[in-house]
Formats: C-alpha cells, sequence, structure tokens
C-alpha cells in the first residue's frame, strides 16, 4: 500500500469508517455484550487436565481461547467444554475447529465450496447454542507460510524468507509448495467475489445465532503467494473494504499482531496501533499479541520483548478504545520448560503491560 | 551473530526440514509447535536486530537477573536462562569451600550461555560461630575474605551477605490463586514455632560486636579487591526471634550499619523490597524512602524484587502482580535514582508442575519484570 494520508486525512477516514460501521444496522444486530475491560486469555486444549487447569488458575488466566477436537464439535461438544471450565472458574470465550479454517475452497472457489459453507454455517449454529460468542475464522488460500525454524535467545521460533525457495505453505494437514499452490495464478478480483460469495451467506447465520466472527489476517502478508493474492486481509484497505462487503455487526476482525508486524507499515498500510485506533473496539474483537524480528521480506517469530515493535504500543491503545475482547498469548519460542513456562512468560508480560495501560488510563 | 554451523539464511540458524506445528492440531487457533529436545540442543544463540535490546544491553540500566543455586544449576537450565533473556546472575554457592578454578569455571560456563555473574554468595560468613562471636569464628572469615578476593579477580563485582542466626522464614506454606507459597503469621510464630535456637539468648549489643568485628575484618579486604559488600535485611523483620536479637529490621539498623561502613564505598544494601514490605510503615522508613535515601547514594547494589500479600503480623509472598505493592512504582523509583545494579525474583512461588529451578513461575518472574522496566525506562527516560 502506497497511500500514506496526513493527519487531517487520516482523521477524515477515520470519522467515514467508523460512521460506515454504526450504519450497519442496529435492527440486525444479534452482538453479545461482553463485560468492560481488556481480557488475557490463554490459548488451552478441549480437555484440560486437572493439573492444566490449575496451571491457568495460578497465573490468573481467567479467559481461554480452545481448540476444538473432531469428536467435540458439535452444541453437547461445546457445552461439555465449556463446563469442563467453567468448574474450575474459568471462562471459554473461543471454541475454534480447523476444519472449517483456511479453506481453500471457499476461498480459492474450489470444488465442495458450498459443502464447506454448509459446515462452517453449522459450526456457527453450535457455538450460538453452546453460549460460545465469538470465533475467529481464517481466510488462507494456501495455508500459513514459513521457510524453517530459526533460533531466538537459543529457542526455537517459525522463520520466513522471501529468499527461501523452500518455503512452504501449511493448514492442517495440507501442504502447499510454490510456483503454484493450487495450479494457476488467481485475480484478486476472484479473491474478492470468493470472500464476498462467502460472507454473505455467513454473516446472517453469526447474527441470528449470537456470535461474533473475528478475521485473521493471511500470515504473512505478501501480497502474493504462490499464486494466489493475499490482498484482503494483508492490509488496512483489504480490511476496510471487507467489513464494508459483509456490513454486519457480527463480522470484525482478529488482529494478529504478529502477522501485522511481519507486513510492517509499507504492506498493511497501518501499524497495530493504528489497526486499533481506526477500527476500535466495534470491530475488534480478538489481539493475536506476539512480535516479529523484522517486517518482511525476512522475519523471525520473537519473545514479547525482543521483537521490533513495543507491545505497549498495542495495549495502550487498546485501554483507549475500550476494548472488551481478549488478547492471547499468540505462538511462542519454544522453550526448555515447555507449555507452562512459555505461557508463563507471554502471560507475564502482556499483564505487566495491561496493568500499566489501565493505570495510565485512570492516573 | 550469525550461525555459521548450520549455514543459515540471512545470518540466522535454520534447522532444516523441522517438521512445523505451529498452525495445525487442536489447540486454539495458532497451537503451539514442538520440535524435538535434539533440535532445541542444535539451535544456537542468536538474537534478531533490535533497538529495544540495546536499551537492555545499556549499562546504566537495571539489570534483571537471577538467584541461582551454582551447584546444582544443569546446562538445560542455561539454556533456560538464555531463553528468558537473563544476562546476568546472583550466585549461589552454600558453604563449601569453592577455589578460584571452579569460580573461573562456573564464570566461564556461565559465560557460554551469555550470562554474566553479578554477584556471589558464600555461606562462610553464615555460621554460627561467626555470627554468635565464638571461637573459630577467624577461620570462617578466612574463607569468607578467601572468597572475595576470588570474585574481585574474576571481577565479579557484589558479595551479598546477610547476619540474622536462628532466623525463621516460614510459618507454614499456603495456596494463593492457586500456586503454593511461604506464609508468614507472627501469632503462630510466636505460639507454634518459636524456640530458644542456642544455648542462650543473645542480645542486640552482642549481635551488633560480633557484626561490627566481622565488618572490621571483611571490609578493607573488600575493598583491596573491588568487591562491593550488600547486607540484605533479616526476613521477616521481628526485633527478636527464637532468642535471638536482630538487627536489620529497621532503617535505624541500616543507618548504623552504615556508620559502622565508614563511608566506605564497598558497602551498601541488597534491598529486599519482599522484606520492607512485610514490615509495612514499622519500618522507620518505607520501600520508597529507603530507595531515595539509599538508592539516591549509590548505597542499594541489589535488589530482591518480592511481593507480598499484606504487612506483618501475617503475609504470604505473591507474585509480582498479585500482592500489595505495586511493584512498577518500585521499579519506577529504582530507576528515578539511577540504580543500575541487579533485581532478582525471590522465593519464586511454586506453579503447577514446577520442580528444580521452578522454569514457569521463574518465566513469570521475570517477564513480568522486563515488562515493568521498559515501561520505566520509557517514563523516567
Amino acid at each position: 500500500m502506497s497511500t500514506q494520508p496526513d493527519r487531517r486525512e487520516f482523521h477524515k477516514i477515520a470519522t467515514l469508517g467508523a460512521a460506515a460501521f454504526l450504519a450497519s444496522g442496529p435492527a440486525r444486530a444479534a452482538v453479545h455484550k461482553n463485560d468492560p475491560g481488556i481480557k488475557l486469555c490463554a490459548q488451552s486444549g478441549a480437555k484440560p487436565s486437572d493439573d492444566e487447569l490449575l496451571f491457568l488458575k495460578e497465573i490468573g488466566a481467567r479467559y481461554v481461547s480452545v481448540g476444538s477436537t473432531p469428536d467435540l464439535r458439535t452444541a453437547e461438544g461445546f457445552l461439555q467444554i465449556k463446563k469442563r471450565y467453567a468448574d474450575a472458574g474459568i471462562t471459554v470465550w473461543n471454541i475454534g475447529n480447523t476444519s472449517v479454517h483456511n479453506m481453500p475452497e471457499v476461498t480459492l472457489n474450489l470444488p465442495g465450496r458450498d459443502q464447506k459453507i454448509e459446515e462452517y454455517k453449522q459450526y456457527i449454529r453450535n457455538l450460538g447454542k453452546a453460549g460460545i460468542y465469538y470465533t475467529t475464522y481464517a481466510h488462507m488460500g494456501n495455508g500459513i507460510w514459513h521457510s524453517g525454524r530459526a533460533s531466538v535467545r537459543g529457542a526455537s521460533a517459525r522463520e520466513f524468507d522471501m529468499a527461501n525457495k523452500d518455503k512452504w505453505g501449511q493448514w492442517d494437514n495440507l501442504k502447499f509448495h510454490e510456483p503454484l499452490s493450487h495450479g494457476r495464478e488467481f485475480t484478486k478480483d476472484e479473491i474478492w467475489a470468493n470472500y464476498t460469495y462467502f460472507i454473505k451467506q455467513v454473516a446472517p447465520v453469526a447474527e441470528e445465532a449470537g456470535v461474533r466472527i473475528g478475521i485473521h489476517p493471511d500470515d504473512p502478508p505478501v501480497p502474493v503467494l504462490a499464486g494466489v493474492p493475499r490482498c484482503i486481509f494483508g492490509n488496512f484497505e483489504g480490511y476496510k473494504r471487507a467489513m464494508e462487503i459483509a456490513n454486519s455487526p457480527n463480522v470484525g476482525i482478529c488482529l494478529c499482531c504478529g502477522t501485522w508486524l511481519e507486513g510492517g507499515k509499507k504492506l498493511t498500510g497501518k501499524d497495530p496501533e493504528e489497526m486499533i485506533r481506526f477500527f476500535g473496539a466495534s470491530k475488534i474483537w480478538k489481539i493475536h499479541f506476539r512480535n516479529v524480528s523484522a517486517p518482511l521480506p525476512h522475519f523471525i517469530e520473537t519473545f514479547m520483548d525482543n521483537g521490533y515493535y513495543d507491545m505497549y504500543k498495542i495495549m495502550k491503545a487498546l485501554r483507549d478504545v475500550n476494548y472488551d475482547g481478549i488478547v492471547i498469548l499468540d505462538h511462542s519460542p519454544v522453550m526448555v520448560g515447555g507449555n507452562y513456562a512459555q505461557t508463563s512468560y507471554g502471560f507475564a508480560y502482556m499483564k505487566a503491560l495491561m496493568n500499566r495501560a489501565n493505570a495510565e488510563a485512570h492516573a | 551473530m550469525p550461525d555459521s554451523s548450520n549455514g543459515g539464511a540471512g545470518g540466522f540458524a535454520c534447522l532444516d526440514r523441522l517438521p512445523s506445528r505451529d498452525h495445525k492440531g487442536a489447540v486454539g487457533d495458532h497451537p503451539m509447535p514442538t520440535p524435538t529436545r535434539r533440535h532445541l540442543l542444535k539451535l544456537i544463540l542468536t538474537a534478531p536486530a533490535s533497538s529495544l535490546l540495546a536499551q537492555d544491553n545499556d549499562p546504566a540500566n537495571i539489570k534483571i537477573a537471577h538467584r541461582i543455586n551454582a551447584r546444582g544449576v544443569t546446562d538445560d537450565d542455561l539454556l533456560f536462562f538464555q531463553q528468558i533473556g537473563l544476562r546476568w546472575a546472583r550466585l549461589e554457592f552454600g558453604e563449601t569451600p569453592i577455589t578460584l578454578d571452579q569460580l573461573r569455571a562456573t564464570q566461564q560456563r556461565f559465560a557460554k550461555f551469555g550470562m554474566k555473574i553479578y554477584s556471589g554468595v558464600h555461606y562462610s560468613y553464615r555460621t554460627a560461630r561467626l555470627q554468635l562471636g565464638q571461637p573459630g569464628r577467624d577461620e570462617d572469615i578466612a574463607t569468607y575474605c578467601g572468597f572475595l578476593r576470588n570474585l574481585g579477580k574474576l571481577e565479579i563485582p557484589i558479595a551479598s551477605y546477610d547476619f540474622h542466626p536462628a532466623n525463621t522464614y516460614t510459618t507454614n506454606m499456603v495456596q494463593r490463586r492457586g500456586y503454593t507459597a511461604r506464609e508468614f503469621d507472627l501469632a503462630d510464630f510466636r505460639k507454634k514455632v518459636e524456640k530458644r535456637a542456642f544455648d542462650r539468648e543473645y542480645s542486640a549489643d552482642e549481635i551488633w560486636a560480633n557484626y561490627t568485628y566481622f565488618m572490621k575484618a571483611v571490609l578493607p579486604v573488600a575493598q583491596e579487591a573491588g568487591v562491593k559488600l550488600a547486607l540484605h535485611p533479616d526476613d521477616p523483620p521481628v526485633a527478636k526471634m527464637n532468642g535471638v536479637a536482630k538487627l536489620f529490621t529497621h532503617y535505624d539498623g541500616y543507618h548504623r550499619a552504615g556508620q559502622i561502613a565508614n563511608g566506605s564505598p564497598n558497602w551498601g544494601l541488597t534491598f529486599c523490597v519482599g522484606t520492607w514490605s512485610e514490615g509495612g510503615d514499622r519500618m522507620g522508613k518505607n520501600v520508597f524512602q529507603m530507595i531515595q535515601d539509599f538508592g539516591g547514594r549509590g548505597k542499594i547494589f541489589e535488589v530482591h524484587f518480592r511481593n507480598v500479600s499484606s504487612p506483618m503480623p501475617h503475609f504470604v509472598e505473591t507474585f509480582p502482580d498479585d500482592g500489595y505493592m505495586d511493584m512498577y512504582k518500585v521499579m519506577k523509583a529504582l530507576r528515578q535514582v539511577k540504580f543500575n545494579g541487579s533485581a532478582e525474583p525471590d522465593h519464586v512461588p511454586k506453579l503447577a508442575g514446577d520442580t528444580g529451578i521452578q522454569r514457569a513461575g521463574t518465566a513469570y518472574c521475570i517477564a513480568y519484570m522486563r515488562s515493568l522496566l521498559r515501561r520505566a525506562n520509557e517514563e523516567v527516560g
């Protein structure tokens, strides 16, 4: 994105943008109202052990974002997950389903897309029935891309380097390679048409079910990868247009700050702080809190404290816009001590930032 | 620093074809990757270039460190410390003698993981005969002086010590927010725990005499060796325990210790925020006044960064975010007096699954402190 609006223009856009979202039909609104305040959230499994539940309580994690296993992808299954956590005093905010996430059929209009869309709608209805009011959706046609692992302070972390010819995309059990992941080059118009086809069907279901859908950016936000444009969820203008097309109080954003920082302002048009200030709490519903070493063409996922971005800016902006969704610890470099040590490190870092942002707001 | 052994693109270490599982599986939107231990150990430190790192490397900045048992620490532990970004350590050697060669080998071992030793603790100063003024104390003083000289030879700047014979730290272990932490209840102590520790009681005058004797012997050696002695307060700050008077339970004790040191630049404090918070407003000067007073004069060398649930007569040790003290204000106050020594988590509470060095709890404390320090640096400049 080459557009760099000046400050005056920026405010104009911001006002117009906000107005457009406000006009998106309160009559249909079926958005569950959140309790006020930033909610720090841990990622956890569908079938946590007693030890895991105790650990979450100990670090002060009161919310979790959970991945479902195939056997639990029904309303009853989701209720079962929810109850298991509720008994330990923890609220399940989101239950993911990898089968209806990054669906090439949908993004690229491949055979079977209507079936996938039906599967997605059923998933949304199941969430609604189970009283899960938020879900993250991602729209990558050929997965999340990697070029290998690198060391960050001696910890193994995901690396992506455009110059690496062996890089690959991946989602669930699928792997994608250059030069063309799906046999041909796709046009931006196709990608937009496919998104429109999907979201127009899904948004009314989400509204009826009372579920918010936060759309995750394409990771990494390279303009085109293996023939597939990442034109919608790879930059600010794309998101803005996508929100306008959806025109629904139940379609918003899961801002993966890691992905956004991978793009850098040159590709995305706005940094994470600016995204939060533009879209605000009425459109941003989940934050993936992660840092990287540098913007594209080459990055390594880092710890929150040693990437190129000051993560406090994100927390401060969230507080300033009265954000009331969840902030999750995203991927961590792999540490000696495993998941508990990684979660502890990230969670404590986020908590200190949140406490500061809240204290400054009250000062 | 590029990892030449792996020939990684762009100066970074690349593992060839490690199956990456970041984004599949069943954990949330973005499950965690799980490379094998073998892969992990293959990796070498390669810190990405970052403007934020420069700040951490600033010698004028507070040094985030950790208390480490020098004899028990494993290579896996050291790799863990490297991963949480630890660059400084306070090494505790227990009471077994330690030679210069052993100390040097330890220093070199830590250096391989990017860590420097900021302070050393050797318990030769902690013997009953030394602290109670009994025959044989000169032998222990000689051992301690040898330790100080060795620290000096290896340019380890600080030796931390305390002077509280017959101390009781804990009356119970309790659950707080689910984690296991130390509790001290003064009434329980007096009723259930306290008993005379030695053949007779020891008065404050006697302990002061023993302390003074010790300091007169070791301070000149420390000065000559270029090592600074950092005195830890008596935890908990109770004026008499188990029949022995305790000196460093109030501002006045530190004031007098300063007079005994007679203006030596080689004497100062290991300021334990935890202990001082336990005392509350009964300490003569509160945590912030202590930082302004001693810290403002460059007399704080080391800080134990710990929080508690409430002041005495009853307290539970907590994680930094979970006690009554606003630890951000503490960090900010330290920056305001330009404190540039080490700040260390102290008595890390036990999280589920934690054993040994308590990696999860340690990661929690270090991350929280680093986050506070960043904000304090931004605010104070």
